[in-house]
């Protein structure tokens, strides 16, 4: 595999776009920070102890935080965790001069716990989970590989099990691919064309037999309903 | 004179079907056991009002009404209520409004902008126009209520606005004036106290009525002599009886009789009079035409209504997906398509001049149903006294005195020329009096007709009593020539499965006649008659027991029907395709239209090809017609053009109007206005074919998009764990039927045509496909959802199932967001393509609007999802289409899906038009050569088929006040006015005038009217 090679994780029977999940944000806040109050929306993550989160909501909250290394024989491979979330996220969405604060500090812990000292426009995993997914079995990327991989090559990944997902029966899959200029490898799109070009073969094919078989002059007067009756009778 | 002549059509605008009927009239004359009701009756509290003529303080203590009028449907206070009350009646409308209410409700995913803007901006733009209208019939009503009219004050007329005219005033109405409130003539500037009205805006007869004053009032014309006029107006309480009128005068402890003669309605103008003088009785809404004002009945088309249950089925099945959410969750979550006519034919009346007359009239005997004459006494400057009769040939011949054979015979002859010719015609006699006879049956005349009780049935007694012993003179004959192109109109109609009933007021002769002449009827046909003209009837009648007579003829009726039908069953059973005809009078039908025998008389009528009902009144034709729109659940269309077709024609489901010589009583009553009958093929075959086609189309399409993309919604749930997550932006949502695909199908809805004008013409029977409703079936409709749920699944699983693993370039993953707006792109683009598939012409309007709307979508989310506004919303859409436009992903499933998910329907329109294609597609295969232009040059034709004359007359009869502008009188046909008046127990109106005048008439030379 020619570098970059990207490293997705996948979960499934995750629900990230249940509305309940979905809504639990506030985007001014993670534009403007603690400046921005209403944060009536993070319900029931929107502030601990008497103190607002930044960020808050479920979805920061429920942060994904399992850790990968992957180790080859020369050594463990660089993992590049930069530039892994969409450019307008990071700098339209997220503010540059906004920091974690009372972050992951209830009694009941979600999931990953933020660096105070980074701003949220640099906290790309955090940027990347909270793009939310559109469907219950989801991948979000996580790193990327600049080096390339050769075949037959054997990678040792150690991974630290942060996250539960038991608890809902979720299951948990790495992903390592590459991209060329289409993007990634679709599956699906490269078969529903062929799919769809050889209905189109066959229908044509169907047609023509039509024509054949039971053929029906253009524009025939004995077709028009009255002059069919008045045949019939 | 402008305003005068919009403030008469106002008033009678309102007039509704009941002009002529009797549901007072039965009340104040005791005989209401007999009469028909029609509508409401007023409740009449004392039984006769007393009016101190000229003399306002007198009449203070009564309050009397005022003269103002309002037809305003709302106030400002009522508007609100009222009219939100209106558009909630619509199934659509409260639908939404339960939307938005729950869109208000913290349950609800979607802000409640994106339900109530919409909602809202209907309401308003419905609210505003009702507003609109009912600011014009205020400033309308305005315009009405300060007319000025001069009023005798002091010894001087002064103009005051006809809204502060009161009960009891002078007035005076100047030539081709309006009357402002209902008057009794008092004096005139004719010699003999006469004037000339014209009735056209109640009963929609152009030919001018005699109105004549009481002698002893004839003096006070002057202001200074009328100054001096005091009298006291006994008469009845308010109605609307348009042709009765009971009171008397009492001046210088006199008492004079007045009745309708002297009577001038509101609505009415004075016509070849310089001016009168009356005296005002009843007022503003009191007055008889607002009293008959009526609601003009508000129509749903079948359309509609199906409409309506196609909103409840849509309602139900969100409900029960909905439903399936829930349960998900607790685990985890219209055309009118007239199928019958009803048709009557028009008149075209030979007008002359009025000339005036030396001799003096003496005595009026007036027409009505029983006498079936009308006579006139009168004596010529030398002294000698003359009877004049003119009526009917049965009535005359049978008062005819003995010898002169001859001449009866060859008349007899003429009458049957005539009659067969379809000649309406008249028997004229005359008898010589002396003085001595005269006298002595005038006294008796002139005590019947003071006679307050009973005062008709005593005339007529009276009448007959002079009326015998006549000379024949010979008999008249007038051509009622049908309107041109009738019976190739008629033929066209019953080519399209139209089938075609003549309802018509003329005797049974006639109307077969003119059914042969229309085509309706031929050799080849079995003819049912069921007549009242038969012996057992008329030996009934001769006895004179009405009780008696209504057995007989309700048995004959009864054994009629049967035995046709039994007869008409033995027809179709046999296959020789032997057409069926009943022909059928209004005095059988009264009896057939019984609910006992009504059963019977409509399975034999929808048995027959061709049903003529003759010398049937207003309401009987009202009658027929609920007959068949109930009863047969057929849909019904009325066109005529006379006041007395004005109830048939709101009965019907469509009503039209023939806006030709008897005045705007039929048009102002309709739904549609044509200016000839045979404008009819057109209004139906062309127009009305295409805008059922269109409203199918677009109806089919509405629920399609909005299926579809409620669909997909759908989908996605099943996968949100039931949560109610919305899939789309909210903003999507409530743009998608506003402007992402709005265009196209009001595009599609007004221009659509599957054939030409020309074809559809030329191929009548296209029109069956509506009558079997083939564009609107619960069938059609399943097709659509069918397609609807196919593409959406489409939509839904492929953009998803491609988005799962994929990923751009630089190995980027789509979120929520972008995979939906994604899939709406999908749906915008796929749901106007498939407008293309469904349209029948596609012209440079198509193109524009569809993909214009396409364009439109991708302006708005480039522009929406480019910015950040200040307010708070979530940032969900920020910058997802640059996102998407970044990866090549986008542009190969945006290639792919619209093309499979049209596939379907692709297949489907394949397959329908080779094994199963409608008419239409075989006449478009047909003429698919024809130069495409065709229709434009068919157009111009119709255009052309105007004659000057035609033209004129139809831009005349667009121009009410121009149109009034009559000179004389018209030949009258059989005074249907009266006749109809007196059929439902109505006396029938004065028309003073008689046979000699008009004898004199016919030596003028005729002048055909325009």
């Amino acid at each position: 595999m020619k570098a970059p090679i990207y490293i997705y994780y996948e979960l499934d029977n995750y629900y990230q776009n249940h509305r309940r999940f979905v809504k639990s944000r506030n985007d001014k806040q993670l534009l403007y920070g603690l400046k921005y109050k209403d944060t009536s929306s993070c319900k029931p993550e929107e502030s601990s102890n008497g103190l607002p989160i930044v960020p808050c909501g479920l979805i920061a909250w429920s942060l994904f935080n399992d850790s990968y290394a992957f180790v080859r024989d020369r050594g463990e491979m660089n993992v590049n965790r930069k530039n892994i979330a969409w450019k307008s996220d990071r700098e339209h969405k997220f503010g540059k001069h906004v920091y974690p604060f009372n972050f992951q500090n209830g009694t009941l812990i979600g999931g990953g716990k933020l660096d105070p000292s980074i701003p949220l426009s640099d906290q790309e995993d955090l940027i990347v989970w909270m793009r939310t997914a559109a469907l219950p079995t989801f991948r979000k990327l996580y790193g990327i590989i600049e080096e390339d991989i050769d075949a037959d090559e054997i990678i040792t990944v150690h991974l630290v099990n942060n996250y539960n997902t038991y608890s809902f029966g979720g299951k948990k899959k790495i992903v390592l691919t590459t991209s060329n200029w289409l993007g990634g490898k679709n599956g699906f799109l490269g078969m529903a064309y062929i799919a769809i070009g050889t209905s189109f073969v066959l229908i044509s094919v169907l047609f023509a037999l039509i024509h054949v078989k039971y053929p029906r002059p253009r524009g025939d007067p004995t077709y028009l309903s009255w002059n069919r009756k008045s045949n019939a009778s | 004179m402008k305003g005068g002549l919009d403030r008469v059509r106002l008033s009678t605008a309102r007039l509704g079907g009941e002009s002529g009927s009797p549901s007072t009239a039965g009340v104040l004359r005791q005989t209401s056991s007999q009469t028909v009701r029609l509508g409401r009756v007023q409740p009449q509290a004392p039984t006769h009002r007393t009016i101190y003529c000229n003399d306002r303080e007198a009449n203070l203590p009564v309050r009397f009404k005022g003269n103002s009028i309002s037809t305003t449907k709302y106030n400002i206070l009522t508007f609100l209520p009222k009219g939100l009350f209106e558009q909630f009646r619509r199934v659509a409308n409260l639908y939404f409004l339960m939307i938005s209410v729950l869109s208000t409700t913290p349950i609800s995913p979607v802000s409640p902008i994106t339900n109530v803007l919409p909602l809202s901006l209907v309401l308003l733009v419905s609210l505003v126009k009702e507003a609109f209208e009912d600011w014009k019939r205020f400033q309308n009503d305005t315009s009405i209520n300060s007319t000025p009219i001069d009023v005798l004050q002091g010894q001087r007329w002064e103009s005051i606005p006809w809204k502060k005219l009161q009960v009891g005033d002078l007035v005076r109405v100047k030539q081709d004036g309006f009357f402002p409130a209902d008057l009794v003539f008092l004096a005139s500037t004719n010699p003999d106290g006469v004037c000339y009205i014209e009735t056209a805006n109640l009963d929609g007869e152009t030919n001018l009525k005699i109105r004549k004053a009481l002698e002893r009032t004839w003096d006070y014309l002057a202001p200074e002599k009328a100054a001096e006029f005091k009298g006291e107006i006994q008469c009845e309480q308010p109605n609307n009886s348009l042709y009765t009128f009971t009171g008397n005068l009492i001046m210088e402890k006199q008492t004079l009789p007045l009745s309708p003669n002297q009577l001038l309605l509101r609505g009415c103008s004075l016509r070849n009079t310089e001016y009168i003088v009356g005296a005002v009785i009843f007022t503003g809404h009191e007055t008889k035409v607002m009293m008959n004002s009526m609601n003009v009945p508000s129509k749903r088309s079948t359309l509609e209504r199906k409409l309506d249950k196609l909103i409840l089925a849509l309602f139900g099945c969100l409900f029960s997906m909905c439903l399936i959410g829930a349960i998900g969750r607790s685990i985890f979550l219209v055309r009118r398509t007239p199928t019958t006519v009803m048709i009557r034919e028009s008149h075209v009346e030979k007008m002359g001049k009025i000339q005036e007359v030396a001799y003096e009239i003496l005595n009026v005997l007036e027409f009505n149903s029983t006498r079936k004459r009308q006579s006139v006494v009168c004596r010529y400057p030398n002294g000698r006294l003359v009877l004049y009769c003119k009526g009917a040939d049965t009535v005359i011949y049978e008062r005819l005195g003995d010898g002169n054979h001859d001449m009866k015979r060859l008349t007899r002859e003429h009458l049957e020329q005539f009659g067969s010719a379809g000649l309406r015609t008249l028997c004229l006699a005359y008898r010589e009096l002396n003085t001595e006879l005269y006298e002595k049956w005038n006294e008796k005349f002139i005590q019947a007709k003071s006679s307050l009780r009973d005062r008709e049935k005593k005339l007529d007694e009276v009448a007959e009593l002079i009326e015998k012993d006549l000379v024949l003179i010979g008999c008249t004959a007038i051509e009622d020539k049908l309107q041109e192109g009738v019976p190739a109109c008629i033929e066209t109609l019953s080519r399209a499965g139209i089938k075609i009933w003549v309802l018509t007021g003329d005797k049974i002769e006639t109307a077969i006649n003119i059914a042969y002449a229309c085509n309706l009827i031929n050799n080849d046909m079995k003819q049912f008659i069921i007549s009242s003209e038969t012996n057992a009837i008329r030996e009934a009648e001769d006895r004179g027991d009405t009780v008696e007579i209504a057995r007989v003829i309700r048995h004959s009726v009864k054994q009629d029907l049967n035995r046709c039908l039994e007869e008409a069953q033995q027809y179709l059973r046999t296959i020789s395709g032997t057409k069926l005809a009943l022909i059928i009078d209004g005095k059988c039908l009264m009896y057939a239209l019984d609910p006992n025998l009504r059963a019977n008389l409509l399975n034999l009528s929808l048995n027959c090809s061709s049903v003529v009902c003759c010398r049937v009144s207003p309401l009987q034709k009202a009658q027929v017609t609920s007959l068949v729109k109930k009863g047969a659940r057929k849909i019904t269309l009325s066109i005529g053009d006379g006041a007395n077709d004005v109830s048939m024609i709101q009965a019907a489901h469509v009503g039209v109007g023939i806006s030709g010589l008897e005045g705007m009583q039929a048009v102002m009553a309709s739904d549609f206005a044509i200016a000839q009958f045979r404008f009819l093929t057109d209004l139906l075959l062309v127009h009305g074919r295409w805008s059922y086609l269109r409203l199918c189309k677009v109806i089919t399409y509405f629920f399609y998009k909005n299926l579809t993309f409620t669909l997909t919604q759908f989908w996605f749930t099943f996968q949100t764990g039931f949560s109610g997550q919305r899939f789309y932006d909210d903003w999507f949502q409530s743009l998608y039927n506003v402007i992402f695909t709005a265009l196209p199908v009001i595009i599609v809805g007004l221009f659509d045509k599957d054939v030409s004008a020309s074809l559809s013409k030329k191929y009548p029977e296209l029109y069956r496909e509506g009558i079997r409703n083939m564009f609107f079936k619960w069938r059609v409709v399943a097709v659509w959802a069918f397609f609807s749920v196919y593409q959406s699944l489409i939509f839904y699983y492929f953009t998803t199932a491609a988005s799962q693993a994929g990923h751009n370039s630089s190995g980027k993953i789509f979120g929520l967001w972008d995979v939906s707006t994604m899939a709406f792109t999908c749906v915008v683009v796929t749901v106007n393509l498939r407008l293309l598939m469904a349209c029948n012409s596609v012209t440079r309007w198509h193109h524009l609007s569809i993909w214009g709307s396409i364009l439109a979508w991708f302006v708005f989310i480039f522009i929406y999802s480019g910015i950040m506004t200040p307010y708070d919303r979530q940032e969900n859409l920020f910058f997802v289409i640059y996102v998407l436009m970044s990866t090549f992903y986008f542009y190969l499933a945006l290639l792919l899906i619209p093309v499979a998910a049209l596939l379907g329907d692709f297949l489907y329109q394949g397959f329908q038009r080779w094994f199963y294609p409608y008419d239409y597609e075989i006449v478009q295969e047909i003429h698919k050569n024809d130069p495409e232009d065709s229709s434009r040059i068919e157009l111009l034709e119709v255009a052309n088929h105007l004659t000057p004359d035609e033209a004129r007359s139809y831009a005349i009869s667009q121009l009410p006040r121009e149109k009034s502008k009559h000179t004389g009188f018209a030949f009258d046909s059989p005074g249907y006015e009266s006749f109809f008046a007196s059929q439902q127990g109505v006396f029938a109106p004065q028309k003073a005038w008689d046979v000699a005048r008009r004898a004199s008439m016919r030596s003028q030379q005729r002048k055909p009217r325009t």
